[in-house]
Formats: structure tokens, sequence, C-alpha cells
């Protein structure tokens, strides 16, 4: 299934969906959206909806990385939500999970970043 | 469904391509559809033979672009891919992996691939033959019944 991006906002919080696979085929695609989102909306708090992707190797992992050090570096953040049971399992092994937070689902997302604020 | 004790085998040749990572996938998926095995291992084999075919592209084939041959065999419990590639030599059992949280922390990615796929499958197993590299990722369905593993 072709890798897709679609922005939405909740609030002040941006929820970018992903959909599709992201491997070292459509990663380009993703960073390109992405930059082009954050471009539009600067460095705010985003989530990232990963319910409808259905595939993430380590070269999608490594963008997740990189827009969430350029996104903190500039005041923004990122967290991750609706993870499938697969990506999770890796997401886990690799140690993302150290880095970049995650949630069951956006709402919680969300709602973890009002508990912050 | 398929009985568990059938032997499948299939083959596939492809062009080691960003493009063909996604048809790779599709062959693991078509093939191991209601074979008995959990959706699992099938994403173990999934992503490692991904990880796999990335690594050839961005370094054994970064220069010069080749083939990549995978050879699909499911005797259940155990499912095995077999990865043919015309690289230089490289024994991804043989290499140091580095503790890689600091580079995560800083937002790099990198060395990841190897550490997902000895993770993920049950056994890999390494050949240098006739001047291919022959891959070899195996999952296992373990036996729940008590006292068995």
């Amino acid at each position: 299934m072709a890798f897709e991006i679609r922005e939405n906002e909740d609030g002040e919080i941006i929820i970018v969906e992903l959909s599709g696979e992201l491997d070292s085929s459509s990663v380009a695609a993703f960073s390109l959206g992405f930059m082009e989102i954050t471009g539009k909306r600067g460095p705010k708090k985003y989530v990232l909806d990963l319910k409808d992707l259905e595939f993430i190797s380590s070269a999608g992992w490594t963008a997740f990385l990189n827009e969430f050090k350029q996104l903190r570096s500039s005041g923004g953040d990122l967290k991750l939500a609706a993870m499938r049971p697969d990506a999770k399992r890796v997401y886990s092994l690799v140690g993302v999970d150290g880095v970049i937070e995650s949630h069951e689902t956006v709402q919680e997302a969300v709602k973890s970043y009002a508990k912050k604020d | 469904m398929r009985k568990k004790t059938e032997i499948k085998s299939a083959e596939i040749k492809v062009d080691a391509t960003e493009n063909n990572l996604g048809l790779i996938r599709r062959f693991i998926g078509d093939n191991m559809k209601n074979t008995g095995f959990p959706r699992k291992k099938i994403s173990a084999l999934s992503v490692s033979v991904t990880e796999h075919c990335e690594n050839l592209i961005r370094h054994a084939y970064a220069k010069k672009r080749g083939k990549v041959s995978l050879k699909l065999e499911l005797k259940y419990p155990e499912a095995k891919i077999t990865a043919l590639d015309a690289g230089p030599r490289f024994n991804m059992k043989e290499q140091k992996l580095p503790d890689i949280s600091l580079r995560l922390k800083n937002g790099l990615g990198g060395k990841m691939g190897i550490k997902t796929i000895l993770a993920l499958c049950d056994a890999v197993e390494y050949k240098r033959i006739n001047g291919r590299n022959r891959n070899t990722f195996i999952v296992r369905v373990k036996n729940t019944k008590k006292g068995k593993k």
C-alpha cells in the first residue's frame, strides 16, 4: 500500500496521520511531507497517528528520530500514537521507546500534552 | 487453511532496489497466508528481510546495482527465508553491535537493522558460497503445550 501523509489538528496540537508502508522507498515522502507541515505550522506539538501505518522499517524510525530532534531543538515536540503491535515490538526492541513517547490512542497523546502544560 | 504438516516453498529473484521492497514483503505475506504461522512470526520475517535488503541497497550494492534471490521454505513449525546476494562478503553476526542509545537520543538512526534482525529471528545463518552471501532467516513457532517450549 502506498505511503500517505495527512495533517489534522486538535486545538493547539497538530495530528499527522500516516498510512501505508514506511521504508527506504517512502521515507523521502514522509520527510518532505512532514517538513511541509512543520514549515507551515511551526515548531508546535505534534502527534504522529500510526493507526493506518502497516509497516515501518529502521529507515522510518530514523526519520521519526530526526524530526523529533529538530522539533525539540526549536521548542516543539513529537509523540507517537496508535502504533500497531508489530511496529510497537520493534519500537521497544531498538530503543526508540527511550526517546520518543508513545500512546495507545491519539486522544491519549493529546491529553498527555495537556498534563505537561 | 493448509495443513501444518505440508511443506511449501517459493522463490523470487528481483533487483535489490527500494522500489522492490514492497514486492518482497508481498511475496512473504502472500506465501505465508493461511499456513498456520502466527502474524508475529510472519511480521518478524517480513521486517528482517526488508532490513536485510535495505542494507544490501545502501551498502553492498551502493556502487553497482545487483539482484537478490529469496527462497521461502515453510515446514511447520519452522519458516525460513534464504537470501542470496552478490555483494562483498558480509556476515552480520560478526559485526560488533554498538550501544546505539546515545545515537538515538541525538536523533540519529543507523545500526538498527542488524539489531532488529537478530532480535526478531529465532536464528540467522550465514555462508559465503561461490562468491555470494547466503543469509538464512529462521523463525519457529514454539510449542505452547505445558512442559514443552
